[in-house]
């Protein structure tokens, strides 16, 4: 980090000097001009009123929007949004927005347009005016080990790639290429599982890739595959700006950025690879026509001509899905979105994760109570037995203490991130993912059984001194089923936690879908929904199960 | 590696200082509500019906769920005074921890009127003890707020692992963490320990002056079953 950030801030000094002036062709003249002279309406008018012009940058993507040294903002789109201030002749706020707010902050009037990586898709479209021209376009590659010879997508058919939540073309790549998606919520988190082996790459925006490979950050990794689902990038201002003046102010601009080529220096400044997207834009907007007017300019309906537009556009969640106006009534009376439901893709991703819950859910329940009698049972073999005994009982006691008094969160990472690296160093084998989160939670809640059985045991054995441990184990264990079920309750509740490991329970998916341009209200209060029945009912089962084993024990006792 | 690891001990200090700040908030706001709905329900009538519903509503909804559930809600900022100000990420994660809490103390604010009722001693250190031993619990839960982008010790010591490649590192750096909730956890034991065993005594002491009182009065009294088997367990819950 260190290194990166000390990178950054001399790529910003050099960038300073050679590129704000380079930028800025027209800003002299405005400037120069104290402000601007043209049609004032709408937010435009807000803006020259109070004189600074509020932007929505990304603080989180490196070369495009970081923080520099000193705390500033800096990247290649806060030097775009310093460049349209200067054209205003106003002065410029920046605003840290991350992918979840930069529409809503947008709608909300809190900025007053946002430069932030905001691909061009038909969902983003419906919340905000996306103008054109594009300022950028990146595509998908993968990140793998040097020396990988993949040479198509259809390679990865069935095998599993590493994903980040809350980017457009996860679900594009799962669909069509059918690989198994391994998602985590941080990039940190991503390099990590491809360190370790747990998937053969990473596909992520290929501008951020190439970033991270420059600097140093995936030493043995490179890019691999040549880009695709390529999405172009928008600068967003509020729905109903795009045709007013401040839409078509900065809609102009970016058509300067082309036609003078400063998207393509400030690229190459900021050590971003050239990008044929770029080239193209260049050429386009700099095309003369015989009379040696620019081809793409304003027509007499103040419209650019189409040919200079594009009209393909992304698609990253559920559009044109078939919703029964049933289902939009009652969706519109709880003020939820019912498509999510309707979606085959969203709905069976859903039921996937569900299933993953319920099962992890089992498998370390049998798991805790299994470890909590085996280990309860030998820890009261073990009491008071003298030296050798105390030895052996020393590291069951330090496992009980550090299950039951470190956060099950870090037990996690602890057991994923280094055991499994270490693992697969040392072994070549990692233990994956759901394994390690069932593990985990049968240790973590079976020692506090295993203390609950212990406590029982020693009880028993001091009221019948002559029957032997294992004669009183079953009696032991039915005296604290009340404390075993409230641990197996607690293993239902933890369930989620698996999904900081890219267990691909219901929280996961959850937040998948929400990156993916879901809506949040209608999932969160789904998964709200499914949870607090899903711990009911665990109740109740538990319940039942306790009161029948009573019943049949009462029974075969008389 | 060591000395690199003690030259982070500070950064990792003022995270511990967020999960303690998180489970404090949590801690008192949820034993406040938590107090009002306990002793509601102790009143009875229809209101004791419904704070015993929103008490099962609070203990069986997951904190992690929630979490992520007002992470999404709540506002990202709020208006006061004319002016936008963010709405401080830990104090969501310190929000959704406080509504386990609200169920716990609900259940135990009932035990505890109930016993009172029943001239039961010591009923005030059976419930610190428990209540402690529930502060520990919420607080090996509240490294969960990393996850919403809480700064807090585990949010720290995954910045710090990240510099490093070394699975070693790795697992010593989360050792590390590790250790502080470890030498935090056993001293509230230690501590809960200690004044269950006081209450303890005083408790056998005046149920042993009750018995002889009942005795003279030849009535037949019941001792609370309740207050003995009580569990001090961190992750039991």
């Amino acid at each position: 980090m260190i290194a990166l950030s000390r990178f950054v801030w001399a790529v910003a000094l050099l960038t300073l000097g050679v590129l704000l002036p380079a930028l800025n062709p027209a800003a002299a003249q405005t400037a120069a001009a104290a402000g601007y002279e043209g049609e004032v309406s709408g937010r435009l008018e807000r803006i020259l009123q109070r004189e600074r012009l509020i932007i929505g940058v990304r603080t989180d993507y490196p070369p495009w929007g970081m923080i520099g040294e000193g705390g500033a903002i800096v990247g290649l789109e806060p030097d775009l949004a310093r460049d349209l201030a200067a054209r205003l002749g106003v002065g410029l706020e920046l605003v840290a927005v991350s992918a979840a707010n930069r529409l809503q902050w947008l709608e909300q009037g809190r900025v007053d347009l946002v430069i932030a990586t905001v691909g061009d898709t038909e969902e983003w479209r419906g919340i905000s005016d996306l103008l054109q021209p594009h300022y950028y376009a990146s595509g998908v590659r993968l990140l793998a080990r040097e020396g990988n010879l993949f040479s198509d997508w259809g390679q990865l058919r069935g095998r599993t790639v590493c994903f980040v939540d809350g980017t457009q073309f996860n679900r594009t790549l799962v669909e069509r290429f059918l690989v198994r998606p391994l998602v985590f919520t941080g990039n940190r988190e991503a390099i990590l599982a491809l360190q370790n082996g747990r998937c053969v790459g990473w596909a992520f925006d290929e501008s951020m890739l190439a970033q991270l490979v420059r600097a140093g950050e995936v030493p043995g990794y490179a890019p691999h595959l040549p880009a695709i689902l390529t999405t172009p990038w928008s600068i967003a201002v509020a729905k109903g700006e795009g045709t007013a003046p401040l839409g078509r102010i900065v809609s102009d601009s970016i058509a300067d950025w082309h036609r003078s080529g400063a998207i393509a220096r400030a690229e190459a400044a900021w050590g971003l690879p050239p990008t044929g997207f770029v080239a193209r834009q260049s050429a386009l907007w700099s095309a003369k026509d015989a009379d040696g007017a620019p081809v793409c300019r304003r027509g007499v309906d103040g419209r650019f001509p189409a040919e200079c537009l594009s009209d393909r556009i992304a698609r990253s969640a559920s559009s044109g899905v078939e919703v029964p106006p049933w289902a939009k009534h009652l969706g519109g009376w709880l003020g939820l979105s019912p498509d999510l439901l309707f979606d085959s893709y969203t709905r069976s991703r859903f039921a996937g994760g569900l299933g993953v819950t319920v099962l992890l859910s089992a498998v370390a329940i049998v798991g805790a109570l299994i470890f909590g009698v085996a280990a309860g049972w030998l820890d009261t073999a073990l009491w008071r037995r003298g030296g050798v005994a105390w030895l052996l009982r020393l590291p069951l006691q330090a496992v009980f203490a550090v299950a039951r008094m470190t956060p099950p969160i870090l037990q996690l990472y602890m057991v994923f991130f280094g055991l499994g690296a270490l693992m697969a160093s040392s072994y070549a084998v990692t233990p994956g993912a759901f394994l390690t989160a069932a593990v985990v939670f049968s240790v973590y809640v079976g020692s506090a059984n295993a203390v609950l059985v212990a406590a029982s045991l020693r009880h028993m054995q001091a009221r019948h001194p002559q029957r032997s441990l294992t004669a009183l184990l079953p009696g032991a264990t039915e005296r604290v089923s009340d404390g075993l079920m409230a641990s197996c309750v607690t293993i239902v509740k933890a369930a989620g936690l698996a999904s900081t490991i890219a267990v691909t329970e219901v929280i996961s998916v959850a937040n998948a879908l929400i990156a993916e341009g879901g809506d949040a209200r209608t999932v969160m209060n789904l998964l709200l929904v499914f949870y607090l029945l899903f711990v009911l009912g665990a109740v109740w089962l538990f319940g039942a199960i306790r009161r029948r084993l009573v019943a049949h024990r009462a029974r075969v006792g008389s | 590696m060591i000395p690199e690891l003690l030259s982070q001990t500070g950064l990792l200090a003022g995270g511990f200082v967020i999960n303690v700040a998180i489970t404090v908030m949590a801690m008192v706001l949820g034993t406040a509500l938590g107090a009002v709905l306990g002793l509601v329900r102790y009143s009875g009538g229809v209101a004791a019906r419904i704070a015993g519903l929103l008490t099962g509503l609070c203990s069986n909804l997951p904190s992690f769920v929630l979490l992520f559930y007002l992470a999404f809600m709540l506002p990202v900022e709020f208006e006061w005074d004319g002016a936008f100000y963010l709405f401080p990420v830990w104090v969501k994660a310190a929000i959704a921890l406080t509504i386990p809490v609200i169920g716990f103390a609900s259940d135990r604010f009932l035990d505890f009127r109930r016993q009172l009722a029943d001239g039961e001693a010591g009923a005030d250190l059976v419930f610190l003890a428990a209540w402690m031993q529930y502060a520990l619990f919420i607080l090996m839960a509240s490294p969960t707020a990393s996850v919403i982008g809480t700064d807090e010790i585990l949010a720290r010591a995954n910045r710090i692992a990240a510099q490093s490649l070394d699975p070693g590192f790795l697992m010593l750096i989360y050792g590390y963490t590790s250790l502080w909730f470890l030498l935090a956890g056993l001293a509230v034991t230690a501590l809960a320990g200690w004044i269950e065993r006081r209450s303890g005594r005083s408790r056998d002491r005046v149920l042993r002056a009750n018995r002889r009182r009942r005795r003279r009065r030849q009535h037949p009294g019941h001792a609370s079953q309740k207050a003995g088997t009580m569990t001090l367990d961190p992750g039991g819950k």
